[in-house]
């Protein structure tokens, strides 16, 4: 999945066309555009201030260094946002995601590039389900950081209203 | 805002407690948490427009928050005094007094997405401290769920998420 075109986040919500309903089907799975984004130190500071996140690690770098990381360290629940960005780019305002499920596997640190990929695998409601009754996809993510390190993974459940 | 909340701390005889507060959504919150995830969304300019006098269809519908928005309720306003020496949320204490916090899982359940003006009620419960041997030396794994219901007593979302601690 990677090698894939990059597009800015601007250029992502142009392409998430407002409707109220999206024809059904269309072909799973699907490549959603990638997602870049670089955490600033101020954008950590912010999250942590507006989540009452007061653990050191994400606003001393000399409290970070000494827990044997290079830098202030992006939160988890940050992580998670830029999850959540990917994929309400591509369901637009009328769609949801119904479940986010994230995994941290490794450090990501302000003014690194975090690219952030993944697919609407496949339908999890049954096929023969009521016309209208939103259609439920599994969502598969992954974001990586410069080097192609892996930082963390996800799947999801992503819902929308599709027209049959 | 936060109202009625109380420290919990997590050890072994401690799974099982739960605390809870009530959250006050705000129009100022949702604009400084989306600021602060880096979502640039066009929205309603909150002074310009109020009665909905230039909109067809009325005044402005309330903000609508982020789906992790739930995030900026889950912590509880404890005084600094009472935070652990690495500042990390006296909810995911666990394991050894000195311990270093690190990453871990969420699982988010989204019902809905609450807008500005709801008062909802947090529920945070711990549910697990399990030690592990991990490469470095004993991993601790702190499991807490919180649940967020709003006032007509529906549960708008659920995080289970899980918290790793290693002694230093």
């Amino acid at each position: 999945m990677k090698g894939l075109p990059a597009v800015e986040l601007a250029d992502l919500r142009s392409s998430c066309v407002p409707v109220t309903a999206r024809p059904w089907p269309f072909q799973l799975p699907l490549v959603l555009p990638e997602l870049r984004v670089l955490p600033t130190p101020m954008q950590i500071f912010m999250f942590s201030a507006i989540t009452w996140n007061r653990h050191h690690i994400h606003y001393s770098a000399e409290a970070a260094r000494a827990e044997g990381h290079p830098d202030v360290v992006v939160q988890r629940s940050l992580l998670g946002n830029y999850f959540a960005r990917h994929a309400g780019a591509w369901l637009g305002p009328e769609g949801r995601i119904g479940q986010l499920t994230w995994r941290v596997v490794g450090p990501a640190v302000p003014h690194q590039w975090l690219r952030c990929n993944g697919v609407v695998q496949d339908r999890l409601d049954d096929a023969d389900a009521e016309a209208d009754t939103p259609l439920r996809l599994r969502y598969q993510a992954w974001l990586t950081a410069e080097g192609d390190r892996e930082v963390a993974t996800a799947e999801g459940v992503l819902c929308i209203q599709a027209a049959f | 805002m936060q109202f009625g909340a109380t420290a919990v701390t997590g050890t072994t005889e401690a799974i099982g407690a739960a605390s809870s507060w009530t959250f006050e959504v705000t129009e100022r919150d949702i604009r400084r948490f989306l600021q602060a995830i880096g979502d640039s969304s066009p929205d309603p300019d909150p002074d310009s427009d109020p009665q909905g006098l230039d909109r067809p269809s009325g005044p402005r519908p309330a903000l609508t928050a982020p789906p992790l928005f739930f995030q900026v309720m889950a912590w509880q306003d404890v005084a600094p005094e009472l935070l652990p020496p690495d500042g990390a949320p006296v909810e995911i204490q666990g394991g050894p007094s000195q311990a270093r916090s690190m990453g871990g899982a969420s699982d988010f359940t989204v019902a809905r997405q609450v807008h500005a003006g709801e008062r909802i009620r947090v529920c945070s419960t711990l549910t697990g401290v399990e030690s592990r041997q991990g490469r470095q030396g004993p991993l601790h794994l702190i499991s807490r769920q919180t649940t967020f219901t709003d006032e007509a007593g529906q549960e708008v979302a659920c995080e289970r998420a899980t918290y790793l601690r290693r002694a230093v």
